[in-house]
């Protein structure tokens, strides 16, 4: 008669692995050995590898990213002006902070923390072959104004997440309230989620591919879309989870279906390049239909 | 050093005689095209990458939680059963594959072998067949260096023939005339070479190479604006199309990769230009 914590490590293929199964994986005993490091199959944290080439990544490793280190080079003269520019424009609080380095009392001591609400935009280093754009991560999020007066309605929101990135999303609670909508501090009001590496890439294949050229009336992201730092945002709408193929199967078991946004985290250091690199992968950009200061053109 | 009289007369008849092409120390500008074909495919994994992916693709199947039928497919439907008989299917094959038949009555619970290869791709149901067509095409077979269809997973470059014996294959190149940009003559003269058959789009209008080299001393004689030739790449891709020959500038053209376009140009020319070409 097996004991429970050995049939937990039966899995559905019924055989046994080439490691012998020393290590537990219920709570940690004073008698039994350490946990294993999450590398090994053995541990509750192992998460495996790439199980395949990833089409988007290939991509990006053979033709895009020659194409975006020849399209955002600056010539030695432009460079310098553009680091210059953005370190004027983006000072540190204190004037000791630019002599950090070479000040003795400074160095090895932490640095005095910003205050303020003034954004400063760090500032790009020298171009090189390290430089050129890439896609870090996504983060796609999802804010359920329905879990205010019911929490089960998090559930979907959280099952949609999962089913669409593959990776467990977590609650995002509120960090203020606000009495109109009868909303407290600290309640669960979201889910976010943030892929890097193969799941981010087959997320990208999806939404290129199968959800975006399906979506009713949308003409691109808006070209004013941006935090002047390089990494754009999109939303979508309740309508666009059903055109995912994972969730297009069993679209009834979702009961509650809500939009979510996008938010490509790319190495680019201005909007310009982080919307170069999203047109190289065949995303659309367009001008906003409003006129005025920043109605048509996005210029960092 | 020439005496000023002859040095400004020498200058305007310069002037009359190459008016139109941008000129910079006795070097005509010039601007070539690297038109390229990205690749289509993947490129061939190693046989180490293969053996990690399968490896891993068996670490996930056994530490995924099991999958949530219920979820994704409702009691009782069309959609349930053939996921079932799916299931069925690949348990019988994976045991047939090692020789355990499956016997009538039950369905055997033995040991799968762990050599079992869980690929990727395999072929489903019998309605939605997908073919997928061959990594090697029939101008691979043939070794046709004109077709785009060959080498899918590499690079191809655009080389051309002039019609004369020595440094005969090169990248379309032409003068660049003093009222347009590099681009524009770039474009042209791909052109006016190649003819206007092709989908190309040019990468920016910042050149990725540089090329100078003297003219032969036999052309120097007869034409003395010209000492050589400073040769501007500006990059390009083809997305559809193909190359016309005008048997006029250019009498031969090919599509090759990095490593077969040393059997074509010059060692000279080859070592200039290598390094804007790509290893995929």
């Amino acid at each position: 008669m097996l004991s429970r914590s050995k049939l937990f490590l039966y899995n559905r293929y019924q055989f046994l692995s080439a490691v012998p199964r020393i290590f537990n994986k219920t709570f940690l005993h004073t008698y039994q050995k350490s946990s294993p490091p999450a590398n090994l199959p053995d541990s509750y944290l192992f998460y495996p590898g790439r199980t395949s080439m990833l089409r988007m990544e290939e991509f990006y490793h053979s033709t895009l990213s020659t194409d975006l280190m020849i399209l955002s080079y600056k010539d030695p003269e432009s460079e310098r002006k553009f680091i210059e520019k953005r370190q004027k424009e983006h000072l540190p609080i204190k004037k000791s902070v630019l002599t950090r380095d070479t000040n003795p009392f400074a160095i090895n001591r932490p640095s005095p923390k910003s205050r303020g609400n003034k954004k400063r935009l760090p500032v790009p280093p020298k171009q090189c072959h390290k430089t050129i754009p890439k896609l870090l991560k996504i983060d796609v999020h999802c804010m359920i104004k329905e879990a205010i007066h019911s929490k089960q309605h998090l559930l979907s929101g959280i099952m949609a997440l999962q089913c669409i990135t593959s990776e467990r999303p977590t609650v995002v609670y509120s960090k203020t309230g606000v009495a109109q909508w009868k909303l407290r501090k600290d309640m669960p009001i979201g889910c976010k989620v943030s892929i890097s590496g193969p799941p981010m890439y087959t997320f990208l294949d999806k939404l290129v591919e199968i959800v975006l050229p399906r979506m009713k009336e949308w003409h691109g992201i808006p070209i004013t879309s941006g935090d002047q730092n390089g990494n754009i945002a999109m939303g979508f709408p309740a309508s666009a989870l059903s055109l995912f193929p994972d969730i297009e199967g069993n679209y009834d078991m979702f009961p509650l279906m809500t939009g979510f946004d996008v938010i490509f985290n790319t190495t680019a250091y201005t909007d310009y390049e982080g919307r170069m690199l999203l047109s190289g992968f065949q995303i659309p950009f367009t001008p906003r239909k409003k006129m005025g200061r920043k109605g048509r053109t996005n210029r960092n | 050093s020439q005496p000023i009289s002859q040095k400004s007369q020498s200058d305007i008849l310069n002037l009359l005689k190459s008016d139109k092409n941008e000129v910079h120390d006795g070097y005509r500008i010039v601007a070539g095209v690297v038109l390229s074909r990205n690749p289509i495919i993947f490129r061939d994994p190693h046989p180490f990458e293969r053996e990690y992916y399968l490896y891993q693709q068996r670490l996930e199947h056994i530490h995924a939680s099991p999958f949530p039928v219920d979820f994704y497919f409702k009691k009782g439907s069309v959609a349930e059963k053939k996921w079932k008989e799916k299931k069925e299917r690949e348990k019988a094959d994976a045991l047939l594959a090692f020789g355990l038949r499956k016997t009538k009555n039950k369905t055997s619970s033995e040991k799968i072998g762990e050599d079992e290869a869980i690929d990727s791709s395999d072929v489903s149901s019998e309605e939605e067949e997908i073919k997928i067509a061959s990594r090697i095409t029939s101008a691979d077979l043939t070794n046709d260096a004109k077709s785009l269809d060959r080498a899918l997973q590499r690079t191809l470059y655009l080389i051309v023939r002039k019609p004369r014996e020595e440094h005969s294959w090169q990248f379309p190149q032409g003068g660049v005339e003093k009222t347009e940009t590099l681009v524009q003559a770039a474009s042209r003269e791909l052109e006016e070479e190649c003819g206007n058959c092709m989908d190309v789009w040019f990468v920016g209008r910042r050149p990725v190479g540089y090329y100078k080299y003297d003219y032969p001393k036999s052309f120097v004689k007869d034409n003395a604006e010209y000492k050589g030739a400073k040769v501007f790449f500006m990059a390009a891709h083809i997305f559809a199309g193909q190359v016309k020959v005008d048997n006029k500038e250019i009498v031969d053209f090919a599509w090759v990769t990095k490593q077969e376009m040393k059997n074509y140009v010059h060692t000279e020319y080859y070592e200039a230009v290598k390094d804007m070409l790509s290893e995929h």
